[in-house]
């Protein structure tokens, strides 16, 4: 079913007036430095919590995500429980009341200057906020053209124009209206996400007969030709572990050829759905600038505790919902009888290579004709399935939810772009005490500095790197800020040194693994193959090479962390009393 | 076969997972709705803003809101 673009643009423009409303209302309100910063730490609980979730889950999340499942199958949901007990649960209720009132205790903004301020140190704001301003562009960039490429093939206007104009748009209330018009816009488009989500879960599931019995027909599709003939990289699925829809891929350990193609079960989809997946961005949520942001905005701990009430609603519809309705769409393809595209037997093709063999394209990039019959798999499952599935009035409102997603999480991380640079960096190294004005005007040069470097690196970077960027940004924070962040929170006797140690060291050994041995991500950054004159640096096929970089780095940073505190000179009681006042 | 016409328990554990933690961060809100700060903190903190501020300027801010 085609989208009527006209129509489509008008409610995208209702949309947009009611985000700019929201906006200007946050830039009203928009009085001090701290109200632009941390949205006067007054934020209602469930703008926390919608906000929090709508800045979390981006339209990859959905979309990208959920077409992952429509290959992995449902063992993702792991990641959904990942993402609700771990982002929500535990972020709020373990770490989340902490930040807030250690952040409150110590006068700290950001999440670079609530470590900063607990250590005693303005090299770890600094250095951090830098870490933030530099890699979190390459999470941008990808959000950023996700949407531009959505806009284009919706309203089927030129690329650079959607960019263009949908960066303009979030650039200018985030750059006037602070955090409060981040949270309002947040909130607003969160609340349409949910709404879309819920129609989406329940109109499958009512498409295929009911849980149980959509459940089922998942199970038996393992046993049809069309589930025989999909391929992964030019693989049948059973060769890398697959075992169908409603069973965990098959755990491969070693290095055994698996056949005559060459493919490697450890190439398989276990490591990837276990480690990358699950563990990579389940657990990096709890030390990524932008949300922690949002416990430290919460007014109180009973607000905070109200807001997990909803997250963790929130969460269950949006990551919940795709990996089900992403597994459950080949079950509506079979039996609609629509075929899905596979890739040729060929390793070395890329989704979009795929795709680019079945789908015409104009010169300018727009495309012309896709197949009727056919619907491609992975990247497109999502929107595929709802233009397929439902009535043309839904796929507005899933697209403009879509649309939405991708705007609150780009809101929030240009905010914590600019305040990184701003508020952290600037303000550390070269700010002068009591100058809150100057130094909201860098966050504002900030935000808007980073918003065209996102843009740049979208267009100059490599698609294969880009399409890491929230693995490899969430996976960063894991490695470098989870240890300093948990041992100032909970650990009385964390030093400075320790803090350092652990930091640096963490970025340090993060560094080398994505630059040298992490395949997917070493090879397309091709700082190994400059050096060394190969790509990776262990045998392309060894386990290892699969491991994401934060499961070697996370560990030593926390030895680090434990050790150098243990060897170094305690902090001071006064500091401490400060720092833990009423915790 | 299973639960909900899942065979794997691994699978079908996650999917039973996803709703029981989405259901203990209901609960939890919904105990702890109503529930007192135990250090009772906020009220300090609003008194300590109100304190440190002079007390013209604090009332005129009362009458704005």
């Amino acid at each position: 079913m085609a989208i009527n673009a006209g129509l489509f643009g008008l409610v995208m423009a209702f949309y947009l007036v009611v985000t700019a409303y929201l906006g200007y209302l946050g830039w009203k309100r928009t009085k001090t430095h701290e109200d632009f910063m941390i949205a006067g730490r007054k934020v209602h609980p469930y703008l926390v919590a919608v906000s929090y979730g709508a800045t979390f889950i981006s339209t990859s999340a959905i979309v990208g995500f959920g077409g992952a499942a429509s290959l992995f199958g449902m063992g993702l949901l792991w990641l959904t429980f990942m993402n609700i007990f771990v982002g929500i649960f535990i972020a709020f209720v373990v770490f989340g009341n902490r930040v807030r009132k250690m952040g409150r205790n110590l006068g700290a903004l950001t999440f670079p200057e609530v470590l900063g301020r607990r250590y005693g140190s303005r090299f770890i704001q600094g250095f951090s906020g830098l870490l933030v301003w530099i890699f979190m562009p390459l999470y941008a960039s990808i959000v950023l053209i996700g949407a531009g490429r959505m806009l284009e093939s919706i309203l089927q206007i030129n690329f650079d124009v959607a960019l263009l104009f949908f960066t303009v748009i979030i650039a200018a209330y985030v750059i006037l209206g602070g955090l409060k018009g981040v949270i309002y816009a947040d909130a607003f488009q969160g609340t349409l996400m949910a709404v879309g989500m819920l129609i989406l879960l329940i109109g499958t599931y009512a498409a295929l007969g009911g849980v149980g019995k959509a459940h089922n027909s998942l199970t038996d599709f393992k046993e049809t030709d069309t589930y025989a003939n999909l391929t992964n990289k030019g693989a049948p699925l059973p060769v890398l572990g697959h075992q169908g829809y409603t069973t965990f891929p098959k755990m491969s350990l070693g290095n055994k050829p698996a056949d005559a193609s060459g493919l490697n079960n450890t190439e398989g989809i276990f490591w990837t759905v276990l480690i990358g997946l699950i563990f990579g961005v389940g657990i990096g949520v709890l030390a990524q600038p932008q949300l922690v942001v949002r416990c430290m905005a919460s007014k109180s701990k009973r607000d905070l505790n109200r807001a997990v009430a909803i997250g963790g609603v929130f969460i269950l519809l949006m990551t919940g919902v795709a990996f089900t309705v992403g597994s459950l769409s080949n079950v509506y393809w079979e039996q609609e009888g629509v075929g899905i595209i596979k890739s040729p037997y060929n390793t070395s093709l890329s989704s979009s290579e795929v795709r680019d063999m079945y789908y015409e394209y104009d010169e300018d990039g727009v495309l012309i004709n896709r197949p009727s019959d056919y619907v491609y798999w992975t990247d497109n499952a999502i929107p595929e399935f709802v233009n397929h599935a439902f009535p043309q009035w839904f796929a507005y409102i899933f697209m403009l939810s879509l649309v939405a997603a991708a705007m609150s999480t780009l809101s929030s991380q240009f905010h914590a772009m600019g305040t990184s640079f701003g508020h952290d960096f600037y303000g550390s190294f070269f700010g002068k005490k009591g100058k809150d004005e100057a130094i909201t005007y860098m966050t504002r040069v900030g935000i808007a500095a980073t918003v065209l470097v996102s843009v740049a690196l979208g267009y100059i970077l490599p698609l294969s790197i880009i399409a890491r960027a929230t693995t490899i940004f969430f996976g960063l924070c894991s490695a470098v800020f989870l240890s300093a962040y948990a041992a100032g929170l909970f650990w009385k006797k964390a030093t400075r040194t320790g803090a350092y140690a652990s930091i640096v060291g963490g970025f340090i050994v993060w560094a080398i693994w994505t630059a040298f041995f992490k395949a997917t991500e070493a090879q397309p950054l091709g700082i190994s193959e400059a050096i060394f004159g190969k790509d990776v640096l262990l045998a392309a096929k060894a386990s290892l090479t699969q491991l994401d970089s934060f499961f070697i780095a996370l560990p030593v940073s926390i030895v680090l962390m434990i050790v150098v505190s243990y060897l170094t000179k305690p902090p001071e009681d006064a500091e401490i009393e400060k720092a833990f006042k009423d915790i | 076969m299973g639960v909900l016409g899942i065979p794997d328990p691994l699978i079908w554990l996650a999917y039973i997972l996803c709703f029981a933690s989405s259901g203990l961060c209901v609960v939890w809100g919904i105990i702890y709705w109503n529930s007192e700060d135990e250090n009772g903190d906020d009220i300090e903190e609003e008194i300590e803003e109100l304190e440190e501020k002079p007390l013209d300027e604090a009332f005129e801010e009362e009458k704005e809101e």
